[in-house]
């Protein structure tokens, strides 16, 4: 089991490498100049562009350059963000809460409602559950997320005028930015610093603003882990040990539950993980078209306006999230399948 | 000898893309008290579908159409049986397993992957046993050994009193659901694998204890149609079906496999249905002998008579198609192929492969009629010649 | 029925199956109502600028959208671009964008698969550990860093999304000729003396397509939504462009009308949007047909 997991956490240990690499070479497409910008850290020093280039030999050939930036990016240190005006590695710790926030509301959703749809859908095969939850997930599927975040604003906030865009309304914004000791950003998530500070009324609010980009997010996703939980019920309950198992007497709720269903989440864990790590790309249209600055809209500004170190940082932060994702599901399979235990 | 089983005309479809699969033809048998009755016949011939359609288990898209299947649970009492197909689904839960169980062909994909070799045979005592269990767990808790925190143990004693009288009541329903509390089962499900271990233990595998908190994967073949049938044999059936049990084994555990049905036999335990397509197996361990082709059950006789005076022409090629030991000719098949059952021929279905088929055989289907004693065949060319 | 060739029966049984689903006639309806649009184009929709047909015509530069009139059928969008002529033409759009998208993918990734499934070894080793590393970054954030790299502009996105789309192929592709490789009838044609060539192309792909073919029918959706993000966003087509997405972006800003009539605009989001869904639609509508009818568990039914 240990050697299973080093092996694991080598072989992820290479992507990220690779990633890097991958990232580098594609933004060496730039000039000299452009670039200078990731090693820059304030203000100041973007005057004197043309001398960074000769400093941190940007001329240089590609992997010399590449070990001088990975150097960097050990110290800590990713460069400046035009779309923030300040350093990348400061400004993410600014965005990452908004995007994390919305996420850790959608992902229990995504994930409880998939598996049940899809145990409901997988069990009553060929009925109306099972037809409707289809046409579901083929609508959520060919729903374009920001054009769905895009209508739904127009309905809510449009028609019925609730559900404003952003992340808060903007007299409780300009209330924290005006009193900064009253009103302490703890963990970045204004939903749980709202407790913390004791002021429910920015909780509700945050929460009032989460409604729709959550919403958006859910109905898109949601229709994936659906259709694979219900493909995994039909095909675990067409397996022969269901039969076993109905010989020995053992009822209905029993195969379904105890049975096929924990044998059927294993391929869902996978999918479930895997948009886990992916959850950043949702977020990316659900945050532009609510206009919550999170990591997304941060991505989506940064390529707008060229923010190169923004892009480098960004696709790093996924690789890093999808290796760690990738490392718990393996954990997690080798605890839910007796069969890994043994490689 | 006393009825145990008896299907009447059962008939079932399978509705498939290409049409209608005509799988069974009004098969009936009749399976004695302390009998091993063999079905023989070549592979998709319906004697799976007959085992299955006896456990009303026949997989999606087949249906039973007609026919009776009959069991006759009480020896001495021929009058009460009942027809399992009139039952409801709730009455063959409580049947399957307890009173008729089944083993299946493939020992390797018959037991759940993740779940371990005592929870799968621990299931058969919590789904038919549960009473006894609770009686013995009551039995534990009342008795002075039991060193239980006591407020805990007043509580267990409380919920076991319940569940002696009646297992499914609700409020055990809704206990089993709050966390720490569903902890009361424990003792039910320890109680179930003691007794998971004892059966495996009876079906000569060393080691139970070990065994038991082992996953399919970790077993050899033969140890695993081992639990299979510790699984069928936990609450000590009447009946039990063996579907193939022993054909995708090698001939060594084959052999050992035979040989534990036939001790259990010995002991009295159950009447065994065996289904097999290998004649060796069938002479060797059955008492009577049913052999089936394209759906139709076409002779009925005990093991001797059947394989010293064959009858029904299918019966006599398929016994000439079997290698002997003195082998001075051929060795014979038989000719053409088994029917598409979409389209099964009219009349006798085997008529087209007859050598002796006659104009009468295309057109009627051949009742069962006797023969001799306890003989029976579906054949009008052997009455016309034995009669 | 009988005398058939097997393969060409089997395609028989598959259409069967394809078309007895009422959702698949749903999907290629809708596929050939929009493959008819495309087509037709010049003749629906007469191109004002005869050198670039794909920009929209514009009456003025007022903001404000209008409403559909006579003239135009469908109203105009911000810019007073004429949304019935952007629509025809951003259908050609999306074909062109799907198409080259999912071909160059579907070919790359069919071909590295086929290789790397079937000789194994150090190629396959390479290939997929670059696969591995291509796999960590989600296809819209490498699709617009790679975007950004090329530079702005509808090509650029393309170019962008088939270098990231391939990566699905491989692995699909290569997981099925694992298992092919060692079947009874690949041994065989290796033993007779085929040659490799031959082999992956009579032997192994016509058995392993399918799964991709799924794909390619579900990626032609997705990658035109993607597309039309990005172009959204602001990467993508430039400003006047006929592009669905480009549309709902000019129209960003008025998804919220005047207070007595908050719903003033929905012609500018709803229409070029509908064009996206019902575009998508279609194709995923194909592919869940597709799927049902290849899956070999429920064949036979």
């Amino acid at each position: 089991m240990l050697a299973y997991i080093t092996r694991r956490s080598l072989l992820l240990i290479f992507v990220l490498f690779g990633v890097s690499v991958l990232i580098f070479g594609i933004l060496m497409t730039f000039s000299p100049e452009r670039r200078a910008a990731t090693y820059v850290t304030s203000p100041q020093q973007a005057k004197d562009i043309p001398r960074i280039v000769q400093q941190f030999g940007l001329d240089d050939p590609f992997y010399i350059q590449y070990v001088k930036w990975m150097k960097e990016v050990f110290k800590g240190n990713l460069g400046w963000s035009l779309v923030a005006s300040r350093p990348v590695a400061e400004a993410f710790w600014n965005y990452f809460p908004v995007t994390l926030e919305m996420n850790l509301f959608a992902a229990p959703i995504v994930i409880i409602f998939g598996i049940w749809l899809g145990t409901l859908s997988g069990i009553h095969r060929d009925t109306w559950i099972d037809h409707s939850t289809r046409i579901l997930a083929i609508v959520g599927w060919s729903l374009p997320t920001f054009l769905f975040a895009l209508v739904l604003l127009m309905i809510f906030y449009g028609y019925f005028q609730i559900f404003s865009p952003g992340v808060l309304s903007d007299h409780l914004t300009m209330f924290i930015l005006d009193h900064p000791d009253s009103f302490r950003p703890y963990t970045g998530l204004y939903t749980v610093d709202g407790i913390l500070n004791g002021r429910l009324d920015i909780t509700l609010n945050a929460l009032s603003h989460l409604v729709l980009p959550v919403l958006t997010y859910v109905i898109v996703v949601v229709a994936l882990n659906m259709r694979v939980m219900r493909s995994g019920m039909i095909e675990e309950l067409s397996k022969e040990y269901v039969i076993t198992a109905i010989a020995k007497g053992a009822d209905k709720k029993t195969i379904h539950i105890k049975h096929a269903r924990r044998n059927a989440l294993l391929p869902v864990i996978t999918v479930a993980g895997q948009s886990v790590a992916y959850s950043m790309e949702g977020s990316v249209a659900v945050e532009v078209v609510y206009n919550r600055h999170g990591i997304g809209w941060w991505l989506a500004e940064s390529a707008v306006q060229l923010d190169i170190p923004v892009l480098m940082c960004i696709c790093l932060f996924m690789a890093v999230i999808f290796v760690i994702t990738n490392l718990t599901l393996d954990i997690l399979y080798a605890y839910i399948d007796p069969r890994i235990r043994l490689n | 000898m006393t009825k145990l089983l008896e299907t009447v005309d059962l008939v079932t479809n399978f509705y498939t893309y290409e049409g209608v699969v005509k799988a069974l033809n009004k098969v009936s048998l009749v399976v004695d008290h302390g009998a091993t009755f063999g079905l023989v016949g070549e592979s998709g011939c319906g004697k799976s579908v007959t085992a299955r359609s006896i456990m009303r288990i026949v997989p999606e898209p087949g249906r039973i159409e007609d026919g009776k299947v009959i069991v006759y649970l009480d020896e001495k009492n021929q009058h009460a049986g009942i027809d399992l197909l009139a039952q409801s689904e709730a009455y063959m839960e409580s049947l399957r397993g307890d009173r008729i169980s089944m083993i299946f062909q493939e020992p390797n994909a018959a037991l759940n992957p993740t779940m371990s070799i005592g929870d799968q045979v621990a299931e058969s005592f919590l789904f038919h046993q549960k009473k006894k269990l609770c009686a013995t767990a009551l039995n534990d808790l009342e008795s002075v050994t039991c060193r239980t925190f006591y407020p805990l143990k007043r509580f267990q004693q409380a919920v076991y009193r319940i569940a002696v009288q009646r297992p499914d009541a609700l409020t055990l329903n809704i206990l089993g659901r709050i966390p720490i509390l569903k902890h009361w089962q424990n003792r039910l499900k320890n109680e179930a694998k003691r007794r998971a271990v004892a059966i495996i233990a009876k079906l000569g595998l060393s080691n139970p204890e070990r065994i038991v908190d082992q996953y399919p994967h970790n077993l050899s073949g033969g140890m695993k149609q081992r639990i299979v049938i510790a699984i069928a044999l936990a609450c000590s059936p009447v009946l039990l079906i063996a579907d193939e049990a022993t054909s995708n084994l090698d001939v060594t555990i084959q052999a050992q496999i035979l040989e534990l049905l036939r001790g259990l036999k010995q002991e009295g335990i159950s009447s065994i249905l065996l289904i097999t397509h290998d004649l060796g197996v069938v002479a060797e361990t059955c008492d009577r002998v049913g052999v089936m082709y394209a759906g139709n059950l076409c002779e009925v006789a005990d093991v001797k008579d059947l394989f010293q005076k064959p009858l029904h022409p299918y019966t006599r090629a398929l016994l000439d198609a079997v290698p002997k030991f003195s082998m001075e000719d051929d060795l014979k098949s038989i000719d053409g192929h088994v029917p598409n059952l979409v389209m099964p021929p009219s009349g006798c279905r085997f008529h087209p492969r007859c050598s002796h088929a006659m104009a009468v055989c295309r057109e009627a289907y051949p009742e069962m009629t006797e023969f001799g004693q306890n003989h029976l065949a579906a054949c009008y060319w052997a009455a016309s010649k034995y009669r | 029925m009988a005398h058939q060739h097997p393969r060409l029966r089997e395609l028989r049984f598959t259409l069967h199956r394809i078309f007895r689903n009422p959702s698949a006639a749903i999907g290629f309806i809708l596929i050939l109502f929009f493959l008819a649009v495309a087509v037709l184009a010049p003749y629906i929709a007469p191109p004002k600028y005869a050198h670039n047909p794909y920009l929209m015509p514009h009456k003025g530069f007022s903001p404000t959208p209008k409403p559909p009139s006579q003239t135009q059928i469908f109203g105009t969008t911000s810019g007073q671009y004429d949304i019935f002529y952007g629509v025809v033409w951003g259908t050609r759009t999306a074909f062109k964008i799907g198409l080259f998208v999912v071909s160059i993918a579907a070919l790359v990734g069919i071909a590295l698969g086929a290789v790397s499934g079937y000789y194994g070894g150090i190629v396959d080793e390479v290939l997929m550990r670059i696969t591995d590393i291509m796999w960590a970054i989600p296809t819209l954030v490498l699709a617009m860093t790679i975007a950004v790299a090329f530079g702005r502009g509808l090509d650029k996105i393309m170019i962008a999304l088939a270098l990231v789309g391939w990566r699905w192929y491989v692995r699909v592709i290569r997981s099925e000729i694992l298992t092919l490789r060692e079947q009874d009838f690949v041994q065989a044609a290796k033993i007779m003396g085929v040659s490799d060539l031959k082999i992956i192309l009579r032997h192994i792909l016509p058995n392993a397509i399918y799964p991709a073919v799924i794909m390619a029918s579900m990626d032609m959706g997705s990658m035109v939504i993607t597309a039309s993000f990005m172009s959204f966003v602001g990467l993508g087509a430039p400003k006047g462009y006929a592009d669905w997405g480009q549309m709902v972006a000019l129209a960003r800003n008025y998804i919220v009308g005047p207070p007595d009539d908050p719903l003033k605009f929905w012609y500018t989001i709803v229409i070029p949007g509908g064009c996206i869904v019902l575009f998508v639609l279609g194709w995923n509508l194909i592919g869940d047909a597709l799927r049902d009818a290849f899956d070999p568990k429920l064949r036979r039914r």
